[in-house]
C-alpha cells in the first residue's frame, strides 16, 4: 500500500501506515551493533578468551611458554583430593554468610539518610571514604589494628570490655568473621551511595502515602523501600557474590596470607598461590574453572528462586491502618 | 516533506555514527595489538665474552637483596662486587635491580614463561630451583676451575643436574644460629650462654619464664619459625645424605624421626616457653625486631644477623651459640646447621651469557667472596677465602663453619609447595589443633607431587 498521507492525519498514524524501509532498518541495526562492538571485543579478548583457554589448560600439565602435555582430569582429581582445596570450599561457604551483612547495613543506612535529613550528603561522603582507598592499604592498616596487642584490643581493654579482646586474625574460629566485618566496613559506603541513588528515584508519594496511613519507619522500610529497590538489591547481591569469589584477594593477601592454617584462604588467593608460588598452573586453571561453574550455579539457583517468588501472588495491601 | 526529511536525516546520522564507530574499532585494534617488552632484557653488544671498552655490553641482575643504601645489608656487599667486577672488566656494565621478595618468584615464573627478563636471576640454591631450571643456562664451563673451591655438597648440589651440570652458584653460606640477651639471662639468674644440650636449654628457659621474661622469642604467623626450629632438631636425627635426599623425595618427611623432631618443638609451646603473642608475629621483620628490642632471652636466627643485634642490643647482646644437642642425636657434638643461601643463575634468554657467566665466576672467587664478607658479613662459599673478624660472634661462626658434620636438616631445601604445607599448618600443630603426623603426611604427599612435576634435570 502506498503511503497516502492525508492532511488531517497525525504524524503517528501516518508513520504507522507507511511500510518501513528494509535497508534503513538493517542499517540502523548495524549501527547499533557497531556501538557495542568495541565493548564486546574487549570482553571477548580479556574475559571470554582467557576463560576458554583456562578451560583447555585445565586438562593439561600447563607450563606457560613450554610443552604442556594433556593429562585429562588429573588436575581436577588433584584438587578434589587436596585438603587445602577442601578448606577453600568451606571458607567460601562461610564467607557467603557475609552477603546479608554487606547488603543490609548499607541499605538501612541509606534509608536512614533518605528524605529530609540534615547533613545527609556529608554523612554519605564520610561513609564513602573507605571505598576510595585501596583494599591493600586498608588491609595493611587493619592487620596492625587487629593484632593481639593492636589498637582495637587495647581499646576494648581500656573500656572494660577486655573479655571481648581476641586474636582476630590468628584465631581460626574468628578470622573469617573478622574479614567479613572488615569488608563490611570498607564496602559500606559503596552500598550507601548505590542505594541512596536508587531511593531518590522512588516516587516521594509512596513514602508520603505510607506515612499518612500511619506506617512506622520499619513498615516503610519493609513495604516501600525493599519492594521499590528490589532490582537494585538483586544487582548488588550479584556484585557481592562475585566479590566473595574473586574480590577478596587484596584483603586476604594483606591481612592473613590465607592463614591461620588455611582457614582464610579464598579461591582467588589459592589460585594465585598455586599458579605463581607453586608453579601448579594446570591445577590453578582447573580451580578457576570450578570457581566459574560455582558462580554460575549460584546465579542459576538465585534466578530460579526469584522466578518462583515472582510467580506467587503479590501482596497488594499496605500496612494496617 | 517533514517526515521524509526527518527519516533521511536519521539515516544519515546513523550512517555517520556507524562510520565513526568503525574507525574507532579499527583504531583500537591497531593500537591494542602491540605487546610491551617486559623485563630488563639487556641490550646486545656482541657476544658478551668478547666485550671490551670498544664493544660494551650491559648485563642486568635481579634479586630481592640489592639494598645498597642500607648499612650492613647484603646490598652493600653486592654493590662492592659489582663495582669491582666493572673496574676489572671495563667492557661490561652491571645494572643491578631489586625486586620485592613477596612477588619475586611469581615474577621469575612470568619471566621464564615469557623468556624475557634480566641476564642473571637470583634464586635459592635448593631443589626448589628445579621449578625454574628450564629458564637457566648451564654454567659449568663458565665457572670452570672455581667450582673446585666451592663445596659440591649441600651448597651446590641443588644447582646440579644428575649429570653434574651446573645451573647456579650460591652467593654465601646460610645457616641457623642461636642468639642470646645476656642482660635478661643474668636478670633471670641463668648463666649467660647458649646451653649446650636440649635438656639444659629447657631448664634454662623454664627459669627465665619464672622470672617473668620471655624465654624464646617466637612468632608463628607465617609459620617459618616452626620450620626453623624443626630443621635444627631434625638435622641431628638424620645423616647428611638423608637430609640431601629429602628434597629429592628419597627420604620421607613423615617418618618417625621427623614426627619426633616436630613434637620436640611443640614441647616449647606446651610449656609456655615462647612469646605469648606468637600467633600474631611473623619472622620478618617483627620477630627479628622483637629480639633486637630486647623482648626475649633467646632467639634462633640466621647467620649474619649478629652485627645488627650487636648494634641494637648493645651491652645486652651476649653473642651466639650452636643449637643445643638433643639426646638421640646421631652426632657426638654440636654442629652448625648450614644451608645453601641465596644464589644466582644465568637466564637462558640472556643475549650476554658469556659476560653473565664471567660475572658469576668472579662472584664465587676469593676476591668477591672476601668483599661480600667484609661489607655485609656474607660467609664465603669459596674454601680458599681467608677472612677474620674482630667481632667475636662473627669469629665464632667462622670457627663453627669448620666443624665436622656441618649440614642442613630436612627443611632447608624444601620446595615452596611443601614448605607451604608446614608453614600454613605450623600454628595449628603447635596449638594441638592439628596432628603433627597428618601435616607431615600432607607435606610428604606434596613432596612426591613436586618431584614428579619437577624432577632433577637430566642434562
Amino acid at each position: 500500500m502506498s503511503a497516502a498521507v492525508r492532511a488531517d492525519s497525525g504524524p503517528i498514524v501516518a508513520a504507522a501506515s507507511r511500510p518501513a524501509a528494509a535497508p534503513g532498518r538493517l542499517l540502523a541495526k548495524a549501527a547499533d551493533l557497531l556501538f557495542v562492538l568495541p565493548l564486546l571485543a574487549l570482553i571477548g579478548v580479556f574475559i571470554l578468551l582467557p576463560s576458554l583457554l583456562a578451560l583447555g589448560y585445565s586438562f593439561t600439565n600447563w607450563d606457560p611458554g613450554y610443552s604442556s602435555p594433556w593429562v585429562g582430569l588429573a588436575n581436577y582429581q588433584t584438587l578434589f583430593a587436596d585438603p587445602t582445596f577442601h578448606k577453600v570450599v568451606v571458607n567460601e561457604a562461610v564467607l557467603l554468610i557475609g552477603i546479608p551483612v554487606w547488603l543490609i547495613v548499607p541499605l538501612i543506612i541509606a534509608t536512614l539518610l533518605h528524605g529530609e535529613v540534615r547533613g545527609a550528603g556529608v554523612f554519605r561522603s564520610i561513609y564513602f571514604f573507605p571505598a576510595v582507598l585501596s583494599p591493600a592499604i586498608l588491609g595493611i592498616l587493619f592487620s596492625q589494628l587487629l593484632k593481639g596487642d593492636g589498637a582495637i584490643n587495647q581499646l576494648l581493654r581500656h573500656i572494660g570490655l577486655g573479655v571481648f579482646a581476641g586474636n582476630w586474625l590468628s584465631n581460626p574460629s574468628l578470622v573469617k568473621f573478622t574479614i567479613i566485618a572488615v569488608v563490611a566496613w570498607a564496602s559500606m559506603g559503596t552500598g550507601v551511595v548505590i542505594f541512596s541513588s536508587a531511593l531518590s528515584a522512588l516516587p516521594v508519594e509512596l513514602f508520603e502515602v505510607a506515612e499518612i496511613d500511619g506506617a512506622g519507619w520499619w513498615q516503610r522500610f519493609r513495604y516501600v523501600v525493599i519492594p521499590g529497590l528490589l532490582s537494585t538489591v538483586r544487582l548488588y547481591v550479584v556484585l557481592l557474590v562475585i566479590t566473595v569469589f574473586i574480590g577478596l584477594f587484596p584483603w586476604i593477601f594483606t591481612l592473613t596470607q590465607g592463614g591461620p592454617s588455611g582457614t582464610s584462604t579464598t579461591v582467588d588467593y589459592d589460585i594465585y598461590q598455586r599458579a605463581l608460588s607453586f608453579g601448579q598452573f594446570g591445577a590453578a586453571a582447573a580451580e578457576s574453572v570450578l570457581m566459574l561453574l560455582t558462580i554460575a550455579v549460584i546465579f542459576a539457583l538465585g534466578t530460579l528462586v526469584v522466578r518462583a517468588s515472582r510467580s506467587r501472588p503479590h501482596r497488594t495491601e499496605g500496612p494496617a491502618s | 516533506m517533514r517526515h521524509a526529511a526527518f527519516r533521511t536525516s536519521r539515516v544519515a546520522r546513523r550512517a555517520a555514527t556507524a562510520a565513526t564507530v568503525g574507525v574507532l574499532v579499527v583504531g583500537l585494534a591497531a593500537c591494542g595489538g602491540g605487546s610491551s617488552g617486559g623485563g630488563g632484557s639487556s641490550n646486545g653488544g656482541g657476544g658478551g665474552g668478547g666485550a671490551d671498552a670498544a664493544h660494551p655490553v650491559t648485563i642486568t641482575i635481579e634479586d630481592w637483596l640489592y639494598t645498597p643504601a642500607t648499612a650492613g645489608s647484603a646490598g652493600v656487599g653486592l654493590k662492592a662486587v659489582d663495582d669491582a667486577f666493572m673496574k676489572a672488566n671495563p667492557g661490561i656494565k652491571i645494572v643491578h635491580q631489586l625486586q620485592p621478595y613477596d612477588n619475586y618468584f611469581a615474577l621469575l615464573q612470568s619471566q621464564i614463561a615469557a623468556r624475557k627478563g634480566p641476564d642473571i636471576v637470583g634464586n635459592f640454591g635448593r631443589p626448589s630451583a628445579f621449578q625454574y631450571v628450564k629458564g637457566f643456562a648451564p654454567i659449568t664451563d663458565a665457572i670452570g676451575d672455581e667450582r673446585a673451591k666451592v663445596p659440591l655438597t649441600s651448597l651446590m648440589s641443588a644447582n646440579l643436574s644428575d649429570k653434574g651440570t651446573l645451573y647456579g652458584v650460591p652467593s654465601g653460606v646460610g645457616g641457623y644460629i642461636m642468639y642470646y640477651n645476656k642482660g635478661l639471662l643474668k636478670k633471670a639468674g641463668v648463666t649467660p650462654e647458649i646451653p649446650k644440650t636440649w635438656d639444659a636449654f629447657i631448664a634454662a628457659m623454664e627459669k627465665i619464664k619464672g622470672a617473668g621474661i620471655v624465654p624464646l622469642v617466637t612468632g608463628t604467623k607465617d609459620g617459618s619459625y616452626v620450620e626453623w626450629l624443626w630443621e635444627n632438631v631434625a638435622a641431628q636425627l638424620m645423616t647428611e645424605q638423608q637430609a640431601a635426599d629429602v628434597p629429592l623425595g628419597k627420604y620421607p618427611l613423615n617418618g618417625a624421626d621427623m614426627v619426633k623432631a616436630m613434637e620436640m618443638v611443640k614441647t616449647l609451646f606446651d610449656k609456655g616457653l615462647v612469646s605469648p603473642d606468637y600467633q600474631d608475629v611473623a619472622i620478618f621483620p617483627e620477630l627479628v625486631n622483637s629480639f633486637g628490642a630486647g623482648k626475649g632471652a633467646f632467639f634462633l636466627g640466621l647467620l649474619g644477623q649478629e652485627t645488627a643485634f650487636g648494634k641494637s642490643l648493645g651491652a645486652n647482646f651476649g653473642g651466639n651459640g650452636l643449637f643445643p644437642r638433643i639426646s638421640g642425636s646421631q652426632y657426638p657434638a654440636q654442629f652448625l646447621d648450614s644451608t645453601p643461601g641465596t644464589g644466582y643463575s644465568v637466564a637462558k634468554w640472556s643475549k650476554n651469557q658469556n659476560a653473565a657467566g664471567k660475572y658469576l665466576k668472579y662472584f664465587v672467587s676469593v676476591d668477591a667472596q672476601k668483599l661480600l664478607f667484609d661489607k655485609s658479613t656474607s660467609y664465603p662459599v669459596n674454601t680458599d677465602t681467608k677472612v677474620t673478624s674482630t667481632f667475636p660472634s662473627t669469629e665464632n661462626i667462622l670457627k663453627w663453619l669448620k666443624l665436622p658434620n656441618g649440614h642442613n636438616g630436612p627443611d632447608a631445601n624444601l620446595p615452596t609447595p611443601v614448605s607451604a604445607v608446614l608453614s600454613q599448618n605450623a600454628t595449628a600443630m603447635m596449638t594441638g589443633k592439628t596432628s603433627i603426623k597428618s601435616v607431615l603426611d600432607q607435606a610428604q604427599s606434596a613432596m612426591q607431587a613436586y618431584v614428579k612435576q619437577y624432577p632433577v634435570p637430566t642434562s
